[in-house]
């Protein structure tokens, strides 16, 4: 299992663009690819490689998502996951 | 084999979600369209700001900007994005429908002020994304103008 937390910074939040490049880069591996969004409603999960899962989970600028990384190819997807946050999501 | 030629032959359509222009993915300006990063799918250059749900289905979320209405059918997940970059402008949207809320194909599931949009500069073409597929076949995109809720806009030919 792999783990990591990005703090969004991207105008609009997670929306139909920035989380088709989150979809895009999770379809690439074949772990099981989970995020999970914290807040004062409570815990909202969704699958990454899920468009629409994505995009319910409403979460906004300034919020944390959690990644949580689970398979054979878990170490490459965080990486390239966490890359792909920092340099296109925002 | 008798048991299977009837749902063989079924093909799945999304209908026009408004009035307007049907066109493909392609001329959609913005590459997150375009490109098909998102998804296969047509688009709608709108004459009317009532959106209506393309298909049969189930709304799995509205966005808190509330121009994107993601519905879960049995083609698959769908995505009525209304405008680009009309994240910008809530203001501008009004849905007409809930998460969990089932929707039939027709109904109208948000009022979109065409007028502000344009004023704002934003362009109100209509991306009708099928996210996640799950019926097989060949897509085939009606172009030209179409009645929301009566007109095919997208075919999945078995």
């Amino acid at each position: 299992m792999q783990s990591f937390n990005h703090t969004l910074n991207c105008v609009g939040g997670l929306h139909a663009r920035p989380a088709g490049v989150i979809v895009n880069a999770a379809k690439q591996f074949s772990s099981d690819i989970l995020i999970r969004k914290l807040s004062a409603e409570g815990a909202k999960e969704a699958d990454a490689k899920r468009l629409i899962s994505l995009m319910s989970l409403g979460a906004r600028k300034g919020e944390t998502i959690t990644f949580y990384i689970n398979g054979p190819d878990e170490a490459a997807a965080a990486e390239k996951l966490l890359a792909v946050c920092r340099e296109t999501v925002g | 084999m008798k048991l299977f030629s009837k749902s063989q032959k079924t093909n799945h359509h999304l209908l026009a979600v408004c009035d307007g222009e049907a066109v493909s993915l392609e001329a959609v300006p913005d590459e997150a369209f375009s490109s098909g990063m998102l998804g296969e799918g047509y688009a709608i250059v709108p004459k009317d700001g009532t959106i209506l749900a393309p298909a049969d289905g189930v709304i799995e979320s509205v966005s808190d900007s509330r121009h994107a209405y993601a519905i879960s059918s049995e083609i698959g997940d769908l995505l009525v994005h209304i405008g680009i970059d009309s994240v910008k402008l809530p203001d501008a949207f009004e849905p007409l429908v809930g998460k969990s809320e089932s929707v039939s194909a027709g109904q109208p599931i948000a009022r979109a002020n065409l007028a502000k949009l344009r004023a704002a500069g934003i362009n109100t073409i209509i991306p009708v994304l099928i996210t996640d597929r799950r019926a097989a076949g060949e897509v085939k995109i009606k172009c030209g103008p179409v009645r929301g809720g009566k007109d095919t806009a997208l075919i999945i030919e078995k």
